[in-house]
Protein backbone atom coordinates (compact mmCIF):
# COMPACT_ATOMS: atom_id res chain seq x y z
CA UNK A 1 0.00 0.00 0.00
CA UNK A 2 2.72 2.41 1.03
CA UNK A 3 4.73 1.53 -2.06
CA UNK A 4 1.83 2.30 -4.36
CA UNK A 5 1.33 5.58 -2.58
CA UNK A 6 5.05 6.49 -2.86
CA UNK A 7 5.09 5.55 -6.53
CA UNK A 8 2.13 7.78 -7.19
CA UNK A 9 3.81 10.73 -5.47
CA UNK A 10 7.30 10.36 -6.89
CA UNK A 11 6.28 9.41 -10.41
CA UNK A 12 3.16 11.48 -11.02
CA UNK A 13 2.97 14.33 -8.49
CA UNK A 14 6.56 15.34 -7.82
CA UNK A 15 7.57 15.87 -11.49
CA UNK A 16 5.31 18.93 -11.65
CA UNK A 17 6.85 20.40 -8.53
CA UNK A 18 10.32 19.64 -9.93
CA UNK A 19 9.51 21.26 -13.25
CA UNK A 20 8.14 24.34 -11.48
CA UNK A 21 11.25 24.65 -9.29
CA UNK A 22 13.47 24.16 -12.32
CA UNK A 23 11.91 26.84 -14.51
CA UNK A 24 11.25 29.41 -11.81
CA UNK A 25 14.73 28.77 -10.39
CA UNK A 26 16.32 29.11 -13.79
CA UNK A 27 14.66 32.46 -14.48
CA UNK A 28 15.60 33.72 -11.05
CA UNK A 29 19.19 32.55 -11.45
CA UNK A 30 19.64 34.04 -14.91
CA UNK A 31 18.18 37.31 -13.66
CA UNK A 32 20.57 37.32 -10.72
CA UNK A 33 23.51 36.38 -12.92
CA UNK A 34 22.86 39.21 -15.35
CA UNK A 35 22.01 41.85 -12.76
CA UNK A 36 25.41 41.91 -11.03
CA UNK A 37 27.38 44.57 -12.83
CA UNK A 38 31.13 44.61 -12.82
CA UNK A 39 33.36 46.70 -15.01
CA UNK A 40 33.71 45.27 -18.49
CA UNK A 41 37.31 44.95 -19.56
CA UNK A 42 38.08 44.67 -23.23
CA UNK A 43 39.02 41.04 -23.45
CA UNK A 44 42.01 39.54 -25.22
CA UNK A 45 42.67 42.02 -27.99
CA UNK A 46 44.57 39.43 -29.96
CA UNK A 47 41.28 37.82 -30.84
CA UNK A 48 40.23 40.50 -33.33
CA UNK A 49 38.96 38.36 -36.16
CA UNK A 50 36.35 37.95 -38.85
CA UNK A 51 32.81 36.84 -38.03
CA UNK A 52 33.33 33.28 -39.24
CA UNK A 53 36.49 32.85 -37.19
CA UNK A 54 34.72 34.22 -34.14
CA UNK A 55 31.88 31.76 -34.68
CA UNK A 56 34.39 28.94 -34.94
CA UNK A 57 36.16 30.07 -31.76
CA UNK A 58 32.88 30.28 -29.93
CA UNK A 59 31.74 26.80 -30.84
CA UNK A 60 35.12 25.17 -30.39
CA UNK A 61 35.23 26.55 -26.88
CA UNK A 62 31.66 25.74 -25.90
CA UNK A 63 31.50 22.28 -27.48
CA UNK A 64 35.11 21.13 -27.80
CA UNK A 65 36.55 22.70 -24.61
CA UNK A 66 39.47 24.26 -26.45
CA UNK A 67 40.63 26.23 -23.42
CA UNK A 68 41.08 23.09 -21.34
CA UNK A 69 42.65 21.29 -24.29
CA UNK A 70 45.30 23.96 -24.56
CA UNK A 71 46.54 23.50 -21.01
CA UNK A 72 45.62 20.09 -19.60
CA UNK A 73 45.12 17.18 -22.02
CA UNK A 74 44.23 14.68 -19.30
CA UNK A 75 41.53 16.90 -17.87
CA UNK A 76 40.30 17.55 -21.38
CA UNK A 77 39.81 13.84 -22.15
CA UNK A 78 37.98 13.34 -18.86
CA UNK A 79 35.75 16.37 -18.98
CA UNK A 80 34.95 16.15 -22.67
CA UNK A 81 33.95 12.47 -22.57
CA UNK A 82 32.04 13.17 -19.36
CA UNK A 83 29.99 15.99 -20.85
CA UNK A 84 29.41 14.38 -24.23
CA UNK A 85 28.22 11.08 -22.76
CA UNK A 86 25.94 12.97 -20.37
CA UNK A 87 24.56 15.01 -23.24
CA UNK A 88 23.77 11.98 -25.41
CA UNK A 89 22.24 10.14 -22.45
CA UNK A 90 19.97 13.16 -21.89
CA UNK A 91 19.03 13.08 -25.59
CA UNK A 92 18.11 9.42 -25.10
CA UNK A 93 15.76 10.39 -22.28
CA UNK A 94 14.25 13.14 -24.40
CA UNK A 95 13.57 10.56 -27.11
CA UNK A 96 11.59 8.50 -24.62
CA UNK A 97 9.57 11.53 -23.52
CA UNK A 98 8.60 12.18 -27.09
CA UNK A 99 7.95 8.50 -27.79
CA UNK A 100 10.31 8.26 -30.75
CA UNK A 101 11.01 4.62 -31.55
CA UNK A 102 14.60 3.60 -32.28
CA UNK A 103 16.00 0.10 -32.84
CA UNK A 104 16.26 -1.50 -29.41
CA UNK A 105 19.59 -3.25 -30.00
CA UNK A 106 21.09 0.07 -30.94
CA UNK A 107 19.76 1.97 -27.94
CA UNK A 108 20.77 -0.71 -25.47
CA UNK A 109 24.28 -0.88 -26.93
CA UNK A 110 24.72 2.89 -27.01
CA UNK A 111 23.12 3.34 -23.61
CA UNK A 112 25.40 0.76 -22.07
CA UNK A 113 28.53 2.19 -23.68
CA UNK A 114 27.76 5.78 -22.73
CA UNK A 115 26.67 4.75 -19.26
CA UNK A 116 30.01 3.06 -18.67
CA UNK A 117 31.96 6.02 -20.08
CA UNK A 118 29.94 8.43 -17.97
CA UNK A 119 30.42 6.44 -14.78
CA UNK A 120 34.14 5.97 -15.33
CA UNK A 121 34.86 9.61 -16.16
CA UNK A 122 32.67 10.74 -13.27
CA UNK A 123 34.59 8.53 -10.88
CA UNK A 124 37.91 9.78 -12.27
CA UNK A 125 36.79 13.38 -11.80
CA UNK A 126 35.87 12.59 -8.22
CA UNK A 127 39.23 10.93 -7.59
CA UNK A 128 41.00 13.85 -9.24
CA UNK A 129 39.16 16.29 -7.01
CA UNK A 130 40.02 14.41 -3.85
CA UNK A 131 43.63 13.79 -4.84
CA UNK A 132 44.60 17.07 -6.49
CA UNK A 133 42.03 19.77 -5.90
CA UNK A 134 41.20 19.53 -2.23
CA UNK A 135 42.59 23.03 -1.70
CA UNK A 136 39.91 24.65 -3.87
CA UNK A 137 37.05 22.16 -3.49
CA UNK A 138 33.91 23.05 -1.57
CA UNK A 139 31.20 20.83 -0.08
CA UNK A 140 29.04 21.66 -3.06
CA UNK A 141 31.58 20.24 -5.49
CA UNK A 142 31.42 16.88 -3.75
CA UNK A 143 27.64 17.07 -3.42
CA UNK A 144 27.19 17.62 -7.15
CA UNK A 145 29.53 14.76 -8.05
CA UNK A 146 27.94 12.34 -5.62
CA UNK A 147 24.43 13.28 -6.72
CA UNK A 148 25.40 12.66 -10.35
CA UNK A 149 27.03 9.42 -9.32
CA UNK A 150 23.89 8.20 -7.56
CA UNK A 151 21.73 9.07 -10.57
CA UNK A 152 24.17 7.30 -12.86
CA UNK A 153 24.37 4.16 -10.74
CA UNK A 154 20.61 3.86 -10.38
CA UNK A 155 20.26 4.44 -14.13
CA UNK A 156 22.85 1.78 -14.88
CA UNK A 157 20.97 -0.60 -12.61
CA UNK A 158 17.84 -0.10 -14.74
CA UNK A 159 19.82 -0.64 -17.91
CA UNK A 160 21.44 -3.85 -16.61
CA UNK A 161 18.10 -5.27 -15.45
CA UNK A 162 16.34 -4.31 -18.67
CA UNK A 163 13.84 -2.06 -16.92
CA UNK A 164 12.49 0.21 -19.62
CA UNK A 165 11.74 3.87 -18.98
CA UNK A 166 9.89 4.36 -22.26
CA UNK A 167 6.38 3.72 -20.98
CA UNK A 168 6.72 5.87 -17.88
CA UNK A 169 8.31 8.92 -19.55
CA UNK A 170 5.76 8.81 -22.37
CA UNK A 171 2.94 8.60 -19.84
CA UNK A 172 4.14 11.82 -18.21
CA UNK A 173 3.43 13.66 -21.44
CA UNK A 174 0.31 11.79 -22.50
CA UNK A 175 -1.23 11.80 -19.00
CA UNK A 176 -2.24 8.13 -19.06
CA UNK A 177 -0.75 6.69 -15.89
CA UNK A 178 0.82 3.25 -15.99
CA UNK A 179 1.95 0.79 -13.32
CA UNK A 180 5.75 0.56 -13.50
CA UNK A 181 6.23 -2.17 -10.89
CA UNK A 182 9.91 -1.41 -10.23
CA UNK A 183 11.18 0.26 -7.12
CA UNK A 184 14.57 0.83 -8.79
CA UNK A 185 12.82 3.03 -11.32
CA UNK A 186 11.20 5.02 -8.54
CA UNK A 187 14.59 5.56 -6.91
CA UNK A 188 16.14 6.66 -10.21
CA UNK A 189 13.23 9.01 -10.87
CA UNK A 190 13.53 10.56 -7.42
CA UNK A 191 17.30 11.11 -7.66
CA UNK A 192 17.00 12.51 -11.16
CA UNK A 193 14.37 14.98 -10.00
CA UNK A 194 16.58 16.16 -7.17
CA UNK A 195 19.28 16.76 -9.79
CA UNK A 196 16.96 18.72 -12.07
CA UNK A 197 15.61 20.85 -9.24
CA UNK A 198 19.12 21.58 -7.99
CA UNK A 199 20.57 22.54 -11.38
CA UNK A 200 19.63 26.24 -11.48
CA UNK A 201 20.89 26.97 -7.99
CA UNK A 202 24.39 25.59 -7.75
CA UNK A 203 27.50 25.13 -9.81
CA UNK A 204 25.64 23.11 -12.44
CA UNK A 205 24.37 26.47 -13.68
CA UNK A 206 27.60 26.60 -15.67
CA UNK A 207 25.86 24.42 -18.27
CA UNK A 208 23.69 27.44 -19.09
CA UNK A 209 26.15 30.23 -18.29
CA UNK A 210 28.90 28.88 -20.54
CA UNK A 211 26.97 30.01 -23.60
CA UNK A 212 26.83 33.56 -22.33
CA UNK A 213 30.35 33.86 -20.93
CA UNK A 214 31.82 32.59 -24.17
CA UNK A 215 29.57 34.88 -26.13
CA UNK A 216 31.03 37.81 -24.21
CA UNK A 217 34.64 36.74 -24.60
CA UNK A 218 34.85 35.07 -28.00
CA UNK A 219 32.20 37.11 -29.72
CA UNK A 220 31.17 40.46 -28.29
CA UNK A 221 34.54 41.56 -26.98
CA UNK A 222 36.68 39.62 -29.43
CA UNK A 223 37.51 42.83 -31.21
CA UNK A 224 39.17 46.10 -30.44
CA UNK A 225 37.75 48.76 -32.65
CA UNK A 226 39.95 51.25 -30.84
CA UNK A 227 42.93 49.32 -32.09
CA UNK A 228 45.00 51.42 -34.39
CA UNK A 229 46.13 48.39 -36.29
CA UNK A 230 42.63 47.95 -37.62
CA UNK A 231 42.27 51.60 -38.55
CA UNK A 232 45.57 51.75 -40.32
CA UNK B 1 29.99 41.83 -17.28
CA UNK B 2 27.60 39.75 -15.22
CA UNK B 3 28.46 37.70 -12.18
CA UNK B 4 30.99 35.54 -14.01
CA UNK B 5 32.42 34.15 -10.77
CA UNK B 6 29.17 32.25 -10.35
CA UNK B 7 30.27 30.04 -13.24
CA UNK B 8 33.45 28.84 -11.56
CA UNK B 9 33.21 25.06 -11.20
CA UNK B 10 36.62 24.77 -9.52
CA UNK B 11 37.95 22.56 -12.30
CA UNK B 12 41.48 23.48 -11.29
CA UNK B 13 42.64 24.49 -14.75
CA UNK B 14 43.88 27.81 -13.41
CA UNK B 15 45.86 26.40 -10.48
CA UNK B 16 49.02 25.53 -12.40
CA UNK B 17 48.68 28.70 -14.41
CA UNK B 18 48.78 31.22 -11.59
CA UNK B 19 52.38 32.20 -10.83
CA UNK B 20 51.44 33.39 -7.35
CA UNK B 21 49.73 30.17 -6.33
CA UNK B 22 52.60 28.20 -7.88
CA UNK B 23 55.17 29.99 -5.76
CA UNK B 24 53.33 30.48 -2.47
CA UNK B 25 51.08 27.41 -2.46
CA UNK B 26 48.81 29.27 -0.07
CA UNK B 27 45.09 28.55 0.12
CA UNK B 28 44.04 32.15 -0.44
CA UNK B 29 46.17 32.55 -3.56
CA UNK B 30 44.46 29.83 -5.59
CA UNK B 31 42.32 31.81 -8.06
CA UNK B 32 39.01 30.09 -7.15
CA UNK B 33 39.62 30.84 -3.47
CA UNK B 34 40.63 34.40 -4.28
CA UNK B 35 37.26 34.76 -6.01
CA UNK B 36 35.45 33.23 -3.06
CA UNK B 37 37.04 35.76 -0.71
CA UNK B 38 36.63 38.82 -2.94
CA UNK B 39 33.01 38.11 -3.83
CA UNK B 40 32.15 38.43 -0.15
CA UNK B 41 34.39 41.24 1.05
CA UNK B 42 37.26 43.46 0.00
CA UNK B 43 40.28 41.71 1.44
CA UNK B 44 43.97 42.58 1.26
CA UNK B 45 44.41 39.49 -0.91
CA UNK B 46 43.36 41.84 -3.74
CA UNK B 47 46.77 43.48 -3.44
CA UNK B 48 48.45 40.10 -3.49
CA UNK B 49 47.49 39.64 -7.13
CA UNK B 50 49.25 41.09 -10.16
CA UNK B 51 46.05 41.33 -12.16
CA UNK B 52 47.90 39.67 -15.02
CA UNK B 53 44.73 37.86 -16.19
CA UNK B 54 46.56 34.68 -17.01
CA UNK B 55 43.98 32.64 -15.07
CA UNK B 56 41.23 34.20 -17.18
CA UNK B 57 42.97 33.01 -20.34
CA UNK B 58 42.98 29.44 -19.06
CA UNK B 59 39.47 29.52 -17.59
CA UNK B 60 36.83 27.64 -19.61
CA UNK B 61 34.35 30.36 -18.59
CA UNK B 62 36.83 33.24 -18.79
CA UNK B 63 35.98 34.25 -15.24
CA UNK B 64 37.39 37.77 -14.88
CA UNK B 65 39.25 37.51 -11.57
CA UNK B 66 40.84 40.91 -12.16
CA UNK B 67 37.41 42.58 -12.15
CA UNK B 68 36.85 41.34 -8.60
CA UNK B 69 40.38 42.35 -7.67
CA UNK B 70 39.77 45.87 -9.02
CA UNK B 71 36.48 46.21 -7.19
CA UNK B 72 38.06 45.12 -3.91
CA UNK B 73 41.08 47.39 -4.38
CA UNK B 74 38.88 50.41 -4.88
CA UNK B 75 37.13 49.72 -1.61
CA UNK B 76 40.30 49.30 0.44
CA UNK B 77 42.61 51.58 -1.48
CA UNK B 78 43.92 53.21 1.68
CA UNK B 79 45.71 49.99 2.51
CA UNK B 80 48.05 50.85 -0.35
CA UNK B 81 49.10 54.28 0.88
CA UNK B 82 52.01 54.56 -1.53
CA UNK B 83 49.72 54.29 -4.55
CA UNK B 84 47.21 56.79 -3.15
CA UNK B 85 50.02 59.29 -2.59
CA UNK B 86 51.36 58.79 -6.10
CA UNK B 87 47.91 59.50 -7.55
CA UNK B 88 47.75 62.67 -5.47
CA UNK B 89 51.14 63.79 -6.83
CA UNK B 90 49.95 63.11 -10.38
CA UNK B 91 46.76 65.13 -9.92
CA UNK B 92 48.67 67.93 -8.19
CA UNK B 93 50.82 68.38 -11.31
CA UNK B 94 47.64 69.09 -13.23
CA UNK B 95 46.27 71.51 -10.64
CA UNK B 96 49.51 73.44 -10.13
CA UNK B 97 50.53 73.27 -13.73
CA UNK B 98 52.54 76.53 -13.95
CA UNK B 99 54.87 75.53 -11.15
CA UNK B 100 55.32 72.02 -12.54
CA UNK B 101 55.89 73.44 -16.03
CA UNK B 102 58.87 75.57 -15.00
CA UNK B 103 60.63 72.75 -13.23
CA UNK B 104 59.93 70.31 -16.03
CA UNK B 105 61.19 72.63 -18.74
CA UNK B 106 64.41 73.22 -16.86
CA UNK B 107 64.95 69.49 -16.52
CA UNK B 108 64.30 68.85 -20.21
CA UNK B 109 66.66 71.65 -21.31
CA UNK B 110 69.32 70.06 -19.12
CA UNK B 111 68.72 66.69 -20.82
CA UNK B 112 68.93 68.32 -24.24
CA UNK B 113 72.39 69.69 -23.45
CA UNK B 114 73.60 66.53 -21.77
CA UNK B 115 72.71 64.22 -24.68
CA UNK B 116 72.84 66.75 -27.47
CA UNK B 117 69.37 65.94 -28.78
CA UNK B 118 66.58 68.31 -29.61
CA UNK B 119 63.46 67.79 -27.51
CA UNK B 120 60.53 69.97 -28.57
CA UNK B 121 58.22 71.10 -25.78
CA UNK B 122 54.93 72.95 -25.82
CA UNK B 123 54.73 72.95 -29.60
CA UNK B 124 51.72 72.25 -31.80
CA UNK B 125 52.63 68.95 -33.44
CA UNK B 126 51.24 65.86 -35.06
CA UNK B 127 52.72 63.51 -32.47
CA UNK B 128 52.47 63.83 -28.71
CA UNK B 129 55.04 61.60 -27.05
CA UNK B 130 54.19 60.63 -23.47
CA UNK B 131 57.26 59.49 -21.49
CA UNK B 132 57.83 58.32 -17.95
CA UNK B 133 60.04 59.91 -15.33
CA UNK B 134 63.63 59.08 -16.19
CA UNK B 135 65.74 59.97 -19.18
CA UNK B 136 65.93 56.39 -20.47
CA UNK B 137 62.31 56.78 -21.55
CA UNK B 138 62.89 60.11 -23.29
CA UNK B 139 66.29 60.13 -24.99
CA UNK B 140 66.03 56.96 -27.15
CA UNK B 141 62.61 58.03 -28.40
CA UNK B 142 63.81 61.57 -29.11
CA UNK B 143 66.68 60.17 -31.17
CA UNK B 144 64.28 58.03 -33.20
CA UNK B 145 61.83 60.85 -33.84
CA UNK B 146 64.58 63.25 -34.87
CA UNK B 147 66.10 60.68 -37.22
CA UNK B 148 62.71 60.18 -38.86
CA UNK B 149 62.22 63.98 -38.93
CA UNK B 150 58.84 63.64 -37.23
CA UNK B 151 56.71 66.57 -36.18
CA UNK B 152 56.59 65.73 -32.49
CA UNK B 153 56.47 67.20 -29.04
CA UNK B 154 57.05 65.91 -25.53
CA UNK B 155 54.22 65.68 -23.02
CA UNK B 156 54.46 67.51 -19.71
CA UNK B 157 53.00 64.52 -17.94
CA UNK B 158 54.17 60.98 -17.35
CA UNK B 159 52.26 58.15 -18.99
CA UNK B 160 51.76 56.05 -15.87
CA UNK B 161 48.36 55.98 -14.22
CA UNK B 162 48.56 54.87 -10.62
CA UNK B 163 44.82 55.21 -10.07
CA UNK B 164 44.37 52.35 -12.54
CA UNK B 165 46.20 50.09 -10.08
CA UNK B 166 43.73 51.11 -7.38
CA UNK B 167 40.86 49.84 -9.52
CA UNK B 168 39.33 53.30 -9.33
CA UNK B 169 38.33 54.05 -12.91
CA UNK B 170 36.83 57.45 -12.13
CA UNK B 171 40.11 58.56 -10.64
CA UNK B 172 42.08 56.92 -13.45
CA UNK B 173 40.05 58.95 -15.92
CA UNK B 174 40.92 62.13 -14.05
CA UNK B 175 44.62 61.29 -14.20
CA UNK B 176 44.36 60.59 -17.93
CA UNK B 177 42.32 63.70 -18.54
CA UNK B 178 45.39 65.92 -18.00
CA UNK B 179 47.06 64.33 -20.99
CA UNK B 180 43.86 64.32 -23.00
CA UNK B 181 43.47 68.09 -22.59
CA UNK B 182 47.13 68.60 -23.44
CA UNK B 183 46.76 66.52 -26.62
CA UNK B 184 43.69 68.47 -27.66
CA UNK B 185 45.40 71.77 -26.95
CA UNK B 186 48.36 70.81 -29.12
CA UNK B 187 46.17 69.52 -31.96
CA UNK B 188 47.95 66.17 -31.76
CA UNK B 189 46.66 63.31 -33.89
CA UNK B 190 48.88 60.51 -32.70
CA UNK B 191 49.75 59.73 -29.14
CA UNK B 192 52.87 57.67 -28.77
CA UNK B 193 53.38 56.05 -25.41
CA UNK B 194 56.75 55.10 -24.05
CA UNK B 195 57.66 51.59 -22.92
CA UNK B 196 55.13 51.14 -20.16
CA UNK B 197 52.67 48.27 -19.99
CA UNK B 198 49.71 49.55 -18.02
CA UNK B 199 49.95 53.05 -19.48
CA UNK B 200 49.74 51.65 -22.99
CA UNK B 201 46.72 49.60 -21.99
CA UNK B 202 44.99 52.59 -20.44
CA UNK B 203 45.58 54.72 -23.54
CA UNK B 204 44.68 52.06 -26.01
CA UNK B 205 41.85 50.20 -24.34
CA UNK B 206 40.15 52.87 -22.23
CA UNK B 207 40.62 56.31 -23.77
CA UNK B 208 38.07 55.91 -26.50
CA UNK B 209 35.42 54.90 -24.02
CA UNK B 210 36.35 57.67 -21.57
CA UNK B 211 36.80 60.62 -23.90
CA UNK B 212 34.91 59.55 -27.01
CA UNK B 213 37.69 60.55 -29.34
CA UNK B 214 39.89 58.43 -31.54
CA UNK B 215 43.50 59.39 -31.19
CA UNK B 216 45.86 57.06 -32.94
CA UNK B 217 47.51 55.35 -30.00
CA UNK B 218 50.90 53.76 -30.59
CA UNK B 219 53.66 52.38 -28.47
CA UNK B 220 57.21 53.55 -29.16
CA UNK B 221 58.09 49.93 -30.01
CA UNK B 222 55.48 49.85 -32.75
CA UNK B 223 56.93 53.06 -34.12
CA UNK B 224 60.47 51.68 -33.98
CA UNK B 225 59.39 48.50 -35.78
CA UNK B 226 57.79 50.63 -38.45
CA UNK B 227 60.92 52.80 -38.90
CA UNK B 228 63.12 49.72 -39.19
CA UNK B 229 60.86 48.15 -41.76
CA UNK B 230 60.76 51.28 -43.88
CA UNK B 231 64.51 51.77 -43.59
CA UNK B 232 64.15 55.13 -41.87
CA UNK B 233 66.35 53.86 -39.10
CA UNK B 234 69.27 51.58 -39.79
CA UNK B 235 70.96 49.30 -37.33
CA UNK B 236 74.73 49.30 -37.12
CA UNK B 237 76.35 46.31 -35.49
CA UNK B 238 74.64 43.63 -33.47
CA UNK B 239 74.52 41.86 -30.16
CA UNK B 240 76.02 38.37 -30.08
CA UNK B 241 75.08 37.52 -26.51
CA UNK B 242 71.83 35.60 -25.90
CA UNK B 243 68.80 37.87 -25.58
CA UNK B 244 65.35 37.05 -24.29
CA UNK B 245 62.17 39.08 -24.23
CA UNK B 246 59.69 39.27 -21.37
CA UNK B 247 56.11 39.98 -22.50
CA UNK B 248 54.55 42.40 -20.02
CA UNK B 249 51.03 41.19 -19.24
CA UNK B 250 49.47 44.58 -19.79
CA UNK B 251 51.14 45.09 -23.16
CA UNK B 252 50.91 41.56 -24.58
CA UNK B 253 47.99 39.68 -23.09
CA UNK B 254 45.87 42.71 -22.31
CA UNK B 255 46.59 45.07 -25.20
CA UNK B 256 47.79 42.80 -28.00
CA UNK B 257 51.31 44.20 -28.43
CA UNK B 258 53.17 40.98 -29.18
CA UNK B 259 55.01 40.77 -32.50
CA UNK B 260 56.38 44.32 -32.80
CA UNK B 261 58.95 44.12 -30.00
CA UNK B 262 60.22 40.83 -31.42
CA UNK B 263 60.61 42.37 -34.84
CA UNK B 264 62.71 45.17 -33.35
CA UNK B 265 64.88 42.80 -31.33
CA UNK B 266 65.62 40.60 -34.32
CA UNK B 267 67.18 43.61 -36.01
CA UNK B 268 70.04 43.86 -33.55
CA UNK B 269 70.23 40.47 -31.87
CA UNK B 270 71.89 37.41 -33.35
CA UNK B 271 70.83 35.06 -30.59
CA UNK B 272 67.23 35.69 -29.63
CA UNK B 273 65.68 33.12 -27.31
CA UNK B 274 62.02 32.82 -26.39
CA UNK B 275 60.91 32.02 -22.86
CA UNK B 276 58.44 29.17 -22.51
CA UNK B 277 55.54 29.86 -22.36
CA UNK B 278 55.55 33.23 -24.09
CA UNK B 279 53.47 35.89 -25.85
CA UNK B 280 49.91 36.16 -24.52
CA UNK B 281 50.52 33.10 -22.34
CA UNK B 282 53.63 34.49 -20.70
CA UNK B 283 53.97 34.35 -16.94
CA UNK B 284 53.81 37.66 -15.10
CA UNK B 285 57.08 38.88 -13.58
CA UNK B 286 55.38 39.22 -10.20
CA UNK B 287 55.68 43.00 -10.04
CA UNK B 288 52.55 43.92 -12.00
CA UNK B 289 49.38 45.53 -10.73
CA UNK B 290 51.31 48.35 -9.08
CA UNK B 291 53.05 46.11 -6.56
CA UNK B 292 56.41 47.57 -7.58
CA UNK B 293 55.23 50.96 -6.32
CA UNK B 294 54.21 49.67 -2.88
CA UNK B 295 57.37 49.36 -0.75
CA UNK B 296 55.82 46.92 1.76
CA UNK B 297 55.18 44.44 -1.03
CA UNK B 298 58.85 43.88 -1.87
CA UNK B 299 59.13 40.51 -0.10
CA UNK B 300 55.90 39.29 -1.63
CA UNK B 301 57.06 40.38 -5.07
CA UNK B 302 60.23 38.34 -4.75
CA UNK B 303 58.25 35.21 -3.94
CA UNK B 304 55.74 35.90 -6.71
CA UNK B 305 58.56 36.26 -9.23
CA UNK B 306 59.97 32.79 -8.65
CA UNK B 307 58.41 31.38 -11.82
CA UNK B 308 59.80 34.24 -13.89
CA UNK B 309 63.28 33.78 -12.43
CA UNK B 310 63.16 30.09 -13.40
CA UNK B 311 62.01 30.95 -16.91
CA UNK B 312 64.84 33.41 -17.41
CA UNK B 313 67.40 30.99 -16.01
CA UNK B 314 66.30 28.36 -18.52
CA UNK B 315 67.01 30.62 -21.48
CA UNK B 316 70.52 31.42 -20.16
CA UNK B 317 70.07 34.88 -21.64
CA UNK B 318 72.49 37.67 -20.82
CA UNK B 319 69.99 40.37 -21.78
CA UNK B 320 66.39 40.40 -20.64
CA UNK B 321 64.44 42.96 -22.61
CA UNK B 322 60.96 44.19 -21.87
CA UNK B 323 58.74 47.16 -22.61
CA UNK B 324 57.38 47.90 -19.15
CA UNK B 325 58.81 50.01 -16.37
CA UNK B 326 57.19 47.87 -13.68
CA UNK B 327 58.67 44.71 -15.16
CA UNK B 328 62.11 46.33 -15.44
CA UNK B 329 62.24 47.16 -11.77
CA UNK B 330 60.97 43.73 -10.85
CA UNK B 331 63.40 41.93 -13.19
CA UNK B 332 66.31 43.83 -11.67
CA UNK B 333 65.15 42.99 -8.15
CA UNK B 334 64.71 39.33 -9.12
CA UNK B 335 68.26 39.25 -10.44
CA UNK B 336 69.62 40.25 -7.03
CA UNK B 337 67.22 38.06 -5.08
CA UNK B 338 67.81 34.87 -7.09
CA UNK B 339 71.50 35.52 -7.81
CA UNK B 340 71.06 35.57 -11.56
CA UNK B 341 73.29 37.27 -14.05
CA UNK B 342 71.69 39.33 -16.78
CA UNK B 343 71.22 42.88 -17.98
CA UNK B 344 67.76 44.42 -18.01
CA UNK B 345 66.90 46.93 -20.68
CA UNK B 346 64.06 48.38 -22.66
CA UNK B 347 63.77 47.30 -26.29
CA UNK B 348 63.97 50.78 -27.80
CA UNK B 349 66.58 51.82 -25.27
CA UNK B 350 68.87 49.02 -26.44
CA UNK B 351 68.02 49.68 -30.07
CA UNK B 352 69.14 53.29 -29.68
CA UNK B 353 72.65 52.06 -28.90
CA UNK B 354 72.88 50.50 -32.36
CA UNK B 355 71.78 53.46 -34.46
Amino acid sequence: MLQVYLEEIVLYKLPFVTAAIFFVGLFYRIYKYLSVKLRVFPVFPKASKSGLEKLFEYFSDVFLFKTIFSSDKFLWVLSWLFHVSLFVILLGHLRMFLGIKVDENFTSFLGMLLGVIFLLTLLSLLVRRVAKLRVISTAEDYFALILLLSVAISGMYLRLNDVSLDGYLLSLISGEKIVVGSSALVVHALLAQILVAYLPFGKLFHSIGVFHSNYLVRWKNARVRSSVREVR
Amino acid sequence: MPESAALCVRCGNCLENCHIYLSTGEWKHAPPNRLKILRKKADFVAFECNGCRRCTVFCPFSVEVSAYVSRARREIKNEAKALVELVEIQLEKGRNFEKHKQMYEAAIRFLEKKHNVKIPLNKKAEILFVPLQGEHTIIPAAKLFNLAKEDWTLSYFEASNFAFFLGDMELAKKVSERIFREAEGLNAEKIIVTECGHAYRVFKMFWREWFGRDFEILNIVEVAADYLEKGIVEVKGSLTEPVTYHDPCQAARNSGLIEEPRRVIENFSEDFREMRPNKERNFCCGGGGGLVAIPEMKDFRMIAGKKKAEQIKETEAKYVLTICENCRTQLKDLREHYNLNYEVSGVVELLSKFI
